[in-house]
């Protein structure tokens, strides 16, 4: 019999052994009174515990073996994690382990600059590459996520057709493993996957059009009747101009302006992002209720006339030979980064869109009623109510997911593997590697690794836990 | 017709016999046999353990199949917490020495030295004597060529002796005219980058015996940056993953995306039975360089593990044994298209054609053959590094810190001092 075996048999034998006999000796039981005595025998415990404890000590009692049980199995191994980090050689047993202090620390900050990881040693360079890699995941992926997912809790909170449906759609990805999100998006964005079979046909589709006679003087009509539409319904929205219809009038002004390359007549290049910025600002003055924001969008449709006209569109679709992107694994582009991004943020929008759900309908509707009566435009409402009263929820959500996205690992494992190269690699996998996948296992320096994240991690739930107290304080 | 006391006597004697075989078959020895299943070598062990057990009905072997990733970085790690299997199919052959039951009390010692003498060192570690595993395959390292694209780009293949600069010129062509997605692939593994690296120059040994890069190894490191630079050889393999990963290139192959494979002998069989009728294929005598035409040796071994239970302990060296002697050998090399690491079958030639080879699988094991003859008067630090205790230091260190250099996060020269520092700390 195990160790464990022989402890529970021996607690159950002094439980009803023990117990029968207390029970009996305290009190006088007849044959109708069975029930009552395994009843009381059941209870033996607690009442043991009060008679030795008292009524203040029993909650300690009952919560002893549950303690007991989170120590041996949380607090244990973390404490001897402590004293892994300060052990060498390569044995598991904790005892083969010769002690060396603080050498596996002093290899990973032993860098001539820390915030240049090549500069340290082998060691160094692998922890801080990790590190900052996962710290810039951080300062990118939530405030995207934190975005994304109160867009889509606003959306699925009105009072849309088959609202249940898109929430349940948004949550779906979150009940998903990791491993099957993976496996799910390699397809996609396998170099013979989805997304580019998806591209390449079009572009061939394009290409092939492209070359007709005539293309271009049906694509410029084509795209001054969308520009007609759209404008007129930009400029004749219910309450003056609209917004929604203002963002689709600007994506095609940054489209028409990246083709068009009106910057390239005074060699200049950026007209992209010219484009884009011209777009944002006029956006702005729209959803801002500047008064001349009519103006500029009159103005902005003469300028996007005039560069239709000046467009070759038998040349701007003319994508001849379609060459797949590498998605995941073409070095030095962004595009591994940018997806692992993505990913994340589809798969873990519907947890904190929910919780965002959840503080949006704790918002009295009597505010934004009271709103209505006073003429005030969406976007006003938006600023003036929801936000500051959905702050609280938005501030557990941006704490959240700030933790999480620190803890990256199995995602990026099973999509990139931490490339191409490094791109993608995160402390986490540094300290699997290093632990688990090396021919030379060195459990001691994973161990500091894993004592220096949980500091790092350590430092963001204090942070969770101030910002908490502080929100209930007000 | 039975009377009451005969049926009572069946009775008695068929519970008696059921009793035994339940009693015998408890004590059966129970085995897990470990094996990387890449190259469909699992079904031919399971064929070879269930005669076995015919032949030893008290021992019992599990097959276990993985993948080439659990063998590299699982094993060692499940041996260290003693929750190893018993038998396993190794790669690292002195990497993994400290476990290794020696078999020198289960089998005919002196056969044994004298059909695998050439390889028992490699599991040795630098230790002197011990029997520790049957070389399951001597494999030699050497490139695939695809014959259908060369002759649909209209490119002659490079005579035997070119060099890699040469092949390289001939696969950028081809991929000029076929349009194919690169020219060439070597799989990501510092073990096959050793060969060519040799061929200009790396001597990988210092003269106290040590492992080191110089600048034979640099010279052929400089050409692998600017071959993936260019787009010669694909993102998809050295650059695309992180840390030591070992990553091969047989879907490119297989798929006719590029014409030329860095591979081995031990993928002929894999590409035989994925490439089928597709296109033509050969193996070609391995690019040289100025030092000589370097392939590298090496192989996979059936090996039993300590587990600290003497019977099974027994049992596993004992069917190590048996899978050792000449008939289990022959017909084990031969099955499985692997060059034998058996002196004598080595002298004797097996006929893989009558165990299903095609020709070009035959052709291909001939020439593997050749290049590792060649590799051994020209590159003899091939067979050292092979049988050296920190060979996959080396592996690795080349395949991480290369890599990095390739995604543009450090120089050549950074490269070096990392593998460098890596093998004064891990390989000394």
């Amino acid at each position: 019999m195990t160790p464990a075996g022989l402890a529970l048999t021996i607690l159950g034998l002094a439980w009803v052994v023990g117990g029968s006999a207390w029970l009996l000796s305290h009190r006088s039981y007849t044959l109708r009174h069975v029930p009552r005595f395994f009843a009381d025998l059941l209870g033996f415990p607690v009442e043991l515990s009060q008679s030795l404890f008292g009524r203040i000590g029993v909650p300690y009692a009952l919560l002893l073996p549950n303690m007991l049980i989170f120590g041996f199995f949380t607090f244990l191994p973390m404490i001897l994690n402590v004293y892994v980090s300060m052990t060498g050689g390569s044995s598991i047993a904790l005892f083969d382990r010769p002690f060396v202090g603080l050498e596996k620390y002093r290899d990973i900050f032993e860098c001539a600059n820390i915030l240049i990881p090549k500069t340290c040693s082998n060691a160094g360079y692998n922890f801080w590459t990790g590190m900052f890699n996962t710290l810039w995941f951080v300062v990118i992926q939530v405030p995207v996520m934190v975005v994304v997912a109160l867009l889509t809790a606003l959306v699925v909170n009105r009072n849309i057709r088959g609202r249940g449906f898109w929430r349940a759609m948004f949550f779906y990805p979150v009940m998903l493993s990791p491993v099957v999100i993976a496996n799910i998006w390699n397809w996609v964005l396998h170099r013979k996957g989805a997304l580019n079979a998806a591209i390449g046909g079009t572009q061939d589709t394009l290409t092939g059009l492209a070359g007709l006679s005539g293309f271009d003087i049906a694509a410029t009509v084509l795209f001054g009747i969308v520009l007609m539409v759209v404008s007129e319904r930009t400029l004749r929205g219910e309450r003056g101009l609209s917004t929604p219809w203002a963002s689709v009038f600007c994506g095609i002004f940054a489209l028409l302006t990246a083709w068009a390359q009106p910057l390239s007549l005074a060699g200049l290049p950026g007209s992209g992002w010219l484009g884009l910025a011209l777009a944002a600002a006029l956006l702005w003055l729209v959803a801002s209720e500047r008064a001349i924001a009519r103006a500029a969008v009159i103005a902005f449709g003469i300028a996007a006339v005039l560069m239709l006209l000046s467009i070759q569109f038998d040349a701007v679709f003319d994508f001849g030979r379609h060459r797949p992107v590498n998605w995941l694994v073409t070095p030095n582009t962004g595009w591994p980064f940018f997806w692992l991004v993505f990913v994340f943020c589809w798969s873990h929008m519907g947890f904190y869109m929910l919780i965002l759900l959840a503080g949006l309908q704790a918002i009295p509707a009597d505010l934004y009623e009271a709103a209505k009566m006073d003429a005030t435009k969406p976007f006003r409402a938006f600023r003036r109510i929801t936000l500051p009263l959905v702050m609280p929820t938005l501030t557990v959500v941006l704490v959240l997911s700030l933790i999480r996205s620190f803890q990256i690992f199995d995602e990026v494992y099973l999509l990139t593997g931490g490339g191409p190269g490094r791109e993608t690699f995160m402390v986490v996998q540094n300290i699997y590697e290093v632990a688990f996948s090396s021919n030379h296992p060195d459990y001691g320096q994973a161990a500091a690794g894993s004592i220096l994240m949980a500091v790092v991690i350590a430092v963001f739930t204090f942070f969770q836990l101030w910002m908490t107290r502080r929100q209930s304080d007000l | 017709m039975l009377t009451r006391r005969g049926a009572l006597r069946a009775v008695v004697a068929g519970s008696v016999s059921a009793l035994a075989l339940t009693a015998g078959a408890a004590q059966a020895v129970e085995l897990d046999l470990m094996i990387s299943d890449v190259d469909g070598k699992a079904a031919i062990i399971q064929e070879f353990a269930e005669r076995y057990q015919e032949q030893n009905p008290d021992v019992q072997i599990t097959l276990n199949a993985v993948g080439y990733n659990v063998i590299r970085e699982q094993l060692p790690i499940q041996l260290e917490a003693g929750t190893g299997p018993d038998l396993s199919f190794v790669t690292n052959l002195g990497g993994m020495h400290p476990y290794y039951v020696d078999l020198s009390p289960y089998v005919d010692a002196e056969a044994w030295e004298a059909a695998y003498g050439a390889v028992l060192p490699w599991y040795r570690a630098g230790n002197e004597g011990g029997i520790y595993g049957f070389h399951t395959e001597m494999t030699v390292t050497g490139p695939y060529v695809n014959l259908t694209m060369f002759e649909e780009a209209g490119v002659d293949l490079p005579e035997p002796g070119s060099t890699w600069e040469d092949w390289a010129e001939a696969t950028q062509a081809v991929m000029d005219e076929t349009g194919s997605y690169a020219g060439m692939v070597m799989d990501r593994s510092g073990h096959r980058f050793a060969g060519p690296a040799m061929s200009y120059g790396a001597k990988y040994f210092d003269d106290e015996g040590h492992l080191i890069v110089d600048e034979g190894f640099k010279a052929f490191a400089q050409m692998m940056l600017d071959w993936h630079e260019s787009g010669l050889m694909p993102a998809d393999i050295w650059p695309a993953a992180s840390g030591a990963k070992y990553t091969n290139g047989n879907e490119l192959f297989f798929n006719q995306e590029v014409p030329f494979y860095m591979s081995g002998s031990w993928n002929t069989s894999n590409v035989q039975s994925n490439v089928g009728d597709a296109f033509d294929w050969q193996v070609v005598p391995v690019p040289c360089g100025p030092d000589g035409c370097g392939v590298m040796p090496g192989g996979a071994g059936l090996v039993a593990f300590k587990s600290g239970d003497a019977e099974k302990e027994a049992a596993a060296a004992a069917f190590v044994g048996w899978m050792g002697e000449e008939e289990q050998a022959r017909e084990w090399y031969a099955r499985t298209f692997a060059i034998p690491a058996h002196a004598g079958l080595q002298k004797e030639g097996l006929d893989y054609e009558a165990a299903g080879a095609t020709e070009a699988v035959a052709n291909a094991l001939q020439a593997f053959t050749g290049m590792a003859s060649a590799a051994a008067e020209q590159t003899p630090q091939a067979y050292d590094l092979q049988g050296s205790q920190f060979g996959f230091v080396m592996y690795n260190a080349t395949v991480q810190y290369l890599s990095a250099a390739m995604n543009g996060e450090l120089s050549l020269d950074e490269a070096m001092a990392k593998i460098s520092e890596e093998l004064e700390t891990n390989a000394r």
